[in-house]
């Protein structure tokens, strides 16, 4: 028979099937229980569609049936093969799934078939209030499979449902609408955790109070030198200064980005981060800018806004009323931020006399600074890593 | 689309009132290792099956490069919708879809890609957009010949469904150089369905005798369609047994259970499709068989009616409204709900028109006393000429329907 003859077979075959289809689809069942801070999720997956993913193959000997040996043997890989395609996300709350899905092999039976019955528990650091979820089983093998979802818990009055097509972006669902209480609350916590592991802004910082417990004075022609300040007092206003500077200046780009105002692209905002720690670092070795410190930070502080900014987007906003996030997340910072200077001014205040001070952690301190600053900076302007351990 | 998800969102939601939660089962742990837990494939496929991963594997191999392979996508996506045929599972026409996924979202995808998602389209009875990327292969110059001609039968076959005999008969014509035998069949069929059944049958027998190997098993399929219409049921079921032996497929075996059923036979229905239970249709027509056989099958017939049902809701949670012609039989034949059973079986005439749909319309309406449905309906036979012993019974006055309703108020 010619090609075209067979073709044609082949098509009028096909042709009389349109009529014949009375069976559905491809469906998963997906069933999220939020009890607090914990999601368990059920994934019923049908066997048939776990022998068709390639690497699976169930049916082993081939004898055009699953038997339980079959399945049982290769649970592992099917859950290796299943749960990556799962994405869940509750912004703020940080919700981890469990290393390893420990729940033993089992099936269940559906109206058109056996399935796979996977479970796995999500813990989280406290109670989600939405969830992002990403779905893309068999995103590229079977354009007609869906997964249906239903979530339940979490203060729903009704369990949430809907229809999760394989890859095509996120779906969020809203649990419960916080209050703004417990929205500052969880924001607040970020913040902090924020600028605790922000070692650009707490390099900033301390590249700041370094200098501030020291008094530029001159020490013959046209020379200077640091020399400890005499009175607390213009330290602890310095101080002040610097660091309100930084907070207010930081506070009103954060405020712009997040409302989107103004959104400049994360690697200038990045590198000019990195920049702003080097001035500062350097500034201290040869003081170019000397009385207006606050307003330098002032400057810089602008730029550290915007990187805070990124990271509170990468949160979820939507999840969270926004100026209450807000809020929050910047009241998080300054407390970050006192906690630093709290701990840091008086002690340098303590050693400010001696030349461990002022030559060690001044001097040597801020050239450390200087060059790790200037190693993030070669990084971030020119998207490389160098493999630095922060 | 919004349209579509809303109306989604809505059968779901009401759907899960009825249905609760799904996924919500007890989960169990066979007892023994060697239990039987899912068949992949039935019979019919046994050969193809290793072809298939073959296929498949060959397929995937590539698909993740830069530049998608045409042929292998191809190939594949061909093998799968033949898999889908033979299976009755649609799941195979989503790992199609998939298999040309570089190309099906395209305009205008490569010619051999909208021929194939023609075939989809039409397969998930999505008519319209499968019949405007085959106008657009038709009237395109640069598409090869053959690849035209098979377009233009894959349009005469969705035509014909859609009950446009002569826009079908039309392309069956133009088809007569390049597959004559396609042509003549198709020519033969739609003679057939108008009225000229005694020049239809001939033509069929002759083209059955003259036939290769390949093509025999669908010409006797529409040999046996023909004398089923004709009322000749013993050579009908007959051809039938030929054609399943060939060919086993889901449609196949619905058919012949359907014309079992007509002739009084349910137990023959049984033993054909005790083991297709899978395949939604067929489970239907052994729902009808074990009713029709009484009480001693009451218990399996309740059954398979409460796995259907399950399985119609199932389908609905997806917002999926393909197998409407079936809905709406499960709910005349075998729920007696004539008022659900007319809205849907309007609602499969507004997409596909083929005999056995004008048939469920018109049980429907005289099921449900809607005078108006039936008598537009039998004006529809009567205005095409279809010739079918099975309607003869539901072509009668609806006067008898108004007599009812007057004494019943009365």
């Amino acid at each position: 028979m010619t090609t075209m003859a067979r073709w044609c077979t082949w098509l009028a075959l096909c042709l009389g099937m349109g009529t014949a289809q009375a069976h559905k689809s491809s469906d998963a069942y997906l069933n999220l229980v939020v009890d607090g801070s914990q999601i368990t999720t059920r994934w019923d997956v049908h066997l048939r569609d776990l022998d068709n993913v390639l690497v699976l193959v169930l049916d082993t000997d081939n004898d055009g049936q699953i038997n339980w040996g079959e399945v049982r043997s290769r649970w592992a890989d099917i859950q290796a093969a299943v749960w990556p395609k799962l994405m869940l996300d509750a912004g703020a709350a940080h919700c981890e799934a469990e290393a390893t899905a420990t729940a033993p092999a089992q099936l269940d039976s559906h109206s058109d078939g056996q399935y796979a019955v996977l479970q796995r528990v999500w813990h989280c650091a406290s109670p989600p209030h939405a969830l992002r979820l990403h779905y893309s089983l068999f995103a590229a093998t079977d354009a007609a499979h869906r997964g249906i979802v239903s979530i339940s818990g979490g203060g729903l009055k009704t369990p949430l449902t809907a229809v999760l097509v394989p890859s095509a972006g996120e779906r969020r669902f809203e649990l419960s609408t916080p209050t703004p209480l417990q929205t500052l609350r969880e924001f607040v916590r970020e913040g902090m955790w924020h600028i605790a592991t922000g070692a650009d802004h707490l390099l900033f910082l301390l590249a700041l109070l370094l200098p501030a417990v020291m008094k530029r004075v001159a020490a013959g022609q046209d020379r200077q030198q640091w020399q400890p300040a005499p009175a607390w007092r213009p330290v602890v206003l310095d101080v002040l200064r610097v660091v309100t500077a930084f907070t207010v200046a930081h506070s009103i780009t954060l405020g712009l980005a997040v409302w989107g105002v103004v959104s400049p692209p994360s690697r200038w905002v990045e590198s000019a981060i990195a920049a702003s720690v080097v001035f500062a670092a350097l500034n201290n070795l040869r003081p170019v800018v000397r009385e207006g410190r606050w307003v330098l930070t002032f400057a810089f502080g602008l730029v550290h806004g915007f990187g805070f900014a990124s990271a509170l987007k990468d949160l979820g906003l939507a999840d969270a009323p926004l100026g209450w996030s807000l809020l929050g997340f910047n009241l998080g910072v300054e407390l970050g931020q006192l906690v630093v200077v709290a701990a840091f001014v008086p002690l340098a205040w303590a050693l400010r006399a001696t030349v461990f001070y002022r030559r060690g952690v001044l001097a040597g301190g801020s050239g450390a600074i200087a060059m790790l600053a200037a190693l993030w900076l070669v990084e971030r302007a020119a998207d490389v890593s160098l493999g630095l351990p922060f | 689309m919004t349209t579509q998800v809303r109306l989604s969102a809505a059968v779901l939601a009401a759907s899960l009132i009825c249905v609760g939660t799904p996924g919500q089962a007890k989960p169990y742990v066979p007892t023994s290792d060697a239990q039987v837990v899912e068949t992949v494939r039935s019979g019919a496929s046994a050969g193809a099956d290793a072809r298939l991963r073959q296929l498949k594997a060959r397929w995937l191999a590539q698909s993740s490069s830069t530049k998608p392979q045409l042929g292998a996508a191809t190939v594949y996506a061909r093998a799968a919708i033949d898999q889908a045929r033979r299976e009755g599972d649609p799941r195979w026409l989503g790992s199609a879809q998939a298999a040309l996924a570089p190309w099906w979202q395209q305009a205008v995808p490569p010619p051999t890609v909208r021929l194939l998602r023609a075939v989809i389209l039409q397969s998930n009875h999505e008519f319209e957009p499968a019949l405007q990327d085959l106008n657009a292969l038709m009237a395109d110059p640069r598409v090869p010949a053959a690849l035209r001609a098979q377009a233009q039968l894959t349009r005469a076959s969705v035509l014909q469904v859609q009950g446009r005999w002569r826009e079908a008969e039309a392309d069956c014509q133009a088809l007569h150089a390049l597959a004559p035998v396609e042509s003549a069949a198709c020519l033969a069929e739609l003679n057939g369905l108008s009225g000229h059944v005694d020049k239809a049958q001939a033509q069929l027998q002759r083209l059955s005798q003259q036939a290769a190997a390949g093509q025999s098993a669908w010409l006797t399929l529409m040999r046996a369609e023909l004398a089923e219409r004709q009322g000749r049921t013993t050579q009908a079921l007959d051809l039938y047994r030929q054609a399943i032996q060939s060919s086993p497929d889901s449609y196949t075996l619905g058919a012949y259970a359907d014309c079992l059923l007509d002739a009084g036979r349910p137990a023959d229905v049984v033993a054909l499709l005790q083991s297709r239970q899978a395949v939604d249709g067929l489970l239907l027509r052994l729902a009808l068989a074990w009713r029709a056989l009484g009480a001693a099958h009451a218990h399996d017939a309740e059954q398979a009616v409460a796995t259907l049902q399950a399985r119609f809701d199932a389908a609905h949670l997806r917002g999926e409204r393909v197998h409407l012609r079936e809905e709406a039989r499960f709910e005349l034949q075998l729920k007696q709900r004539p008022a659900v059973a007319l809205a849907l079986a309007q609602a499969n005439w507004a997409v596909q028109k083929e005999p056995a749909d004008v048939r469920l319309l018109l049980q429907a309406a005289r099921a449900a006393q809607q005078a108006q449905v039936l008598v537009a309906a039998q004006q529809w036979v009567r205005e095409k000429r279809l010739v079918d012993v099975r309607l003869q019974p539901l072509m009668s006055s609806p006067d008898t329907i108004r007599a009812a309703r007057w004494t019943a108020r009365s």
